[in-house]
């Protein structure tokens, strides 16, 4: 996992600092960035359901309304649903690859760092 | 009985038991037991996870209900997709960072691991073994409705395949039976709907409107409202849909059979996907069977309108007692059987998590125990929980009402898991006292409430103290307030490890459980 600093028997495992690496700068990034999208998205996606459900229940007359025939507005809104969730899904795989996989790997690089500087533990 | 049917159900029993088989020789550790050693890909694990929602119960279930009363019966379905929206963004990586092979694991991280243990593993036995009686009489009601089969034999069949494969195959042998499942149900969707697109002549449009044409309520099928169901009724639902499948054990366990956060993410992304397709798929499902069975295959399609889909397979095929209908009903049966089987070898292997990992290994006996120990353990108690619940079943009959136990599973997920797995990834204040009383709050206030809703309590909707059929718009809140003062109010402790660590294990993956080679 981590590699022992100095005066440490090589095989014993070395507990990774957490609190350095918490209190590290791209560890609160990823954080940070991450919370973001992740209540931006459920807000965006839950709340369109939200709205979804509020016609549903308390103004059915409007998603009864026949766009053409026999398409519904209740219809379209509710394959608009999936779309969001689809939307929200590619967002966030798109974000993880382009910025949240590379905050992990420094944050968790940020940790051996901290380690391999320290005096060596009694 | 049907040759078909009977035909068709013994294939796929045979396959699964070669499943079973392959599986069983590559099973010996518990990683392996439990995660299947943690080799599960992206696109497996999205079809694995995806097939533990698509059961009989939503596929015939789903599409029953839109068959019966029209665009009110979608309102799960897409309900149910952001379920795993919330899985995706709040569980599907922390978790795998976090957990060995349970929720318990993650959950009692940095708390005093034996009573939230304790509490979260009996909280997860009890929503997996309802939920597992519900599937049960589920199949046994279906085998007899489609085979003519009675229903003690065909519950002692699905119980048998379902503890072959659970205690021999462990996770290996049920993640690749999910996985053929939910790749059957697919193609069993697709057919369906290709069948009924041919038949409206390649417009949608034209399924409404003969779809409409052949209720009673005419155009007031397609709209909200032709169930009668109250506005709180299908907010209750909603709510118990999306949160309580989103907490649900066996569908968060599968994320610890993958290698790394990474894949775990891919794989909830497969998930929504595939769910997200199929959900989608129902609604035509549901409008065709309607437009082609009319108000006379109603009857047939018994309650809950579960046997639409078959039904409608065989007038695809031909007709009844056609070549084509035989086969394409017989097929679509074979696969709503395989969801049972599928789904139910999941529950018993999460079942045998909580009862085997977490109160056995690690609350009675410490954590001081073998891998072989512990193995030997898991399979015990899978047959145990399996055994006792065909028991319950046989016990319960064909007319158990099993509507009640799938909401209190759902509600018990919701109430007591939800907010307590949440809190504890990401408060910083939860304490032991929190999670302890937040999930035994969840847990009574579900139970209780359900008691006394209109599912349980004799007398109808009117005579019933709680007038909703789910209680989530009030246990889940309840849940959330309960976790809340109970940190507040009770001891402030930790457990061994500081909630920083879980942070950075959760974010970071560091020090997450390695593949195994």
């Amino acid at each position: 996992m981590t590699s022992p600093p100095h005066g440490v028997p090589a095989d014993e495992p070395v507990e990774p600092d957490w609190d350095a690496i918490a209190s590290s700068a791209v560890f609160e990034q990823l954080v940070s960035s991450r919370r973001r999208f992740v209540v931006t998205a459920l807000l965006i996606a839950l709340g369109w359901f939200a709205v979804f459900l509020g016609l549903v229940c308390y103004a059915p007359g409007v998603m009864g309304v026949f766009v053409y025939r026999g398409l519904t507005v209740g219809y379209l809104f509710g394959t608009s649903v999936f779309v969001v969730a689809g939307i929200m899904t590619f967002a966030y795989l798109r974000l993880s690859r382009r910025s949240f996989s590379g905050l992990e790997a420094a944050a968790r690089n940020s940790g051996q760092a901290a380690v391999v500087d320290e005096e060596p533990r009694s | 009985m049907n040759v078909f049917r009977l035909v068709a159900f013994a294939i796929l029993i045979a396959v699964t038991l070669c499943i079973t088989y392959w599986a069983s020789r590559r099973t010996s550790t518990t990683t392996d037991y439990w995660a299947a050693g943690r080799r599960v890909s992206a696109t497996q694990n999205g079809f694995a996870i995806a097939g533990d929602l698509m059961s009989a119960a939503t596929f015939l279930g789903f599409t029953g209900m839109i068959f019966l009363v029209g665009f009110d019966g979608w309102v799960a379905p897409v309900a149910s997709v952001l379920a795993f929206l919330l899985i995706l963004l709040l569980f599907a990586e922390r978790m795998r960072n976090a957990g060995q092979f349970t929720i318990a694991d993650v959950l009692s991280f940095r708390l005093r691991a034996k009573p939230v243990r304790a509490m979260t593993a009996s909280a997860s036995l009890l929503i997996v073994t309802i939920y597992l009686i519900a599937q049960l009489v589920g199949a046994g009601v279906l085998i007899r409705a489609l085979t003519g089969l009675a229903f003690a034999p065909a519950v002692i069949v699905t119980g048998t395949a379902m503890l072959v494969y659970v205690i021999f195959g462990g996770m290996l042998a049920t993640t690749w039976v999910q996985i053929t499942k939910a790749v059957l149900l697919l193609c069993a969707g697709f057919a369906l709907t290709i069948g009924i697109l041919a038949q409206v002549g390649w417009n949608p449009i034209n399924l409404f409107d003969r779809a409409a044409a052949a209720h009673p309520l005419e155009l007031g099928y397609l709209t909200p409202g032709a169930s009668g169901r109250t506005p709180m009724n299908t907010i209750s639902i909603a709510l118990a849909f999306i949160v309580g499948t989103a907490a649900l054990p066996h569908i968060l366990m599968r994320f610890f059979t993958v290698p790394d956060a990474g894949t775990a993410r891919r794989s909830g992304a497969w998930a929504l996907g595939i769910t997200g397709t199929f959900f989608f798929l129902t609604s035509i499902i549901g409008f065709g069977a309607r437009a082609l069975l009319g108000s006379e295959g109603e009857k047939a399609a018994g309650p809950g309108g579960n046997l639409a889909a078959p039904l409608l397979a065989e007038h695809l095929g031909g007709g009844p007692d056609t070549l084509g209908g035989d086969l394409f009903m017989a097929f679509v049966s074979a696969v709503a059987f395989a969801t049972i089987l599928a789904v139910v070898a999941g529950l018993v292997l999460s079942a045998s998590g909580a009862a085997a990992h977490d109160l056995w290994a690690n609350v009675i006996r410490r954590g001081q125990v073998s891998e072989r120990q512990q193995t030997r353990v898991a399979r015990l108690s899978a047959g145990a929980i399996g055994l006792l619940a065909v028991l319950v079943t046989l016990a319960a009959g064909p007319d158990f009402n099993v509507a009640f136990l799938v909401g209190l599973a759902l509600s018990v997920a919701a109430s007591a898991n939800f907010p307590a797995l949440v809190l504890a990834l990401s408060w910083r204040g939860f304490t032991t006292a929190g999670a302890v009383i937040g999930i035994a709050v969840g847990l009574l206030s579900s139970a209780t409430l359900i008691a006394l809703s209109p599912v349980v309590w004799p007398g109808g909707p009117e005579a019933a103290p709680y007038p909703l059929d789910y209680p989530t718009p009030i246990s889940i809140p309840l849940g959330f307030l309960a976790c809340w003062l109970g940190s507040k109010l009770g001891r402030q402790d930790d457990g061994e490890r500081t909630f920083t660590e879980l942070t950075v294990r959760a974010a970071t993956g560091l020090g997450a459980e390695p593949r195994v080679r």
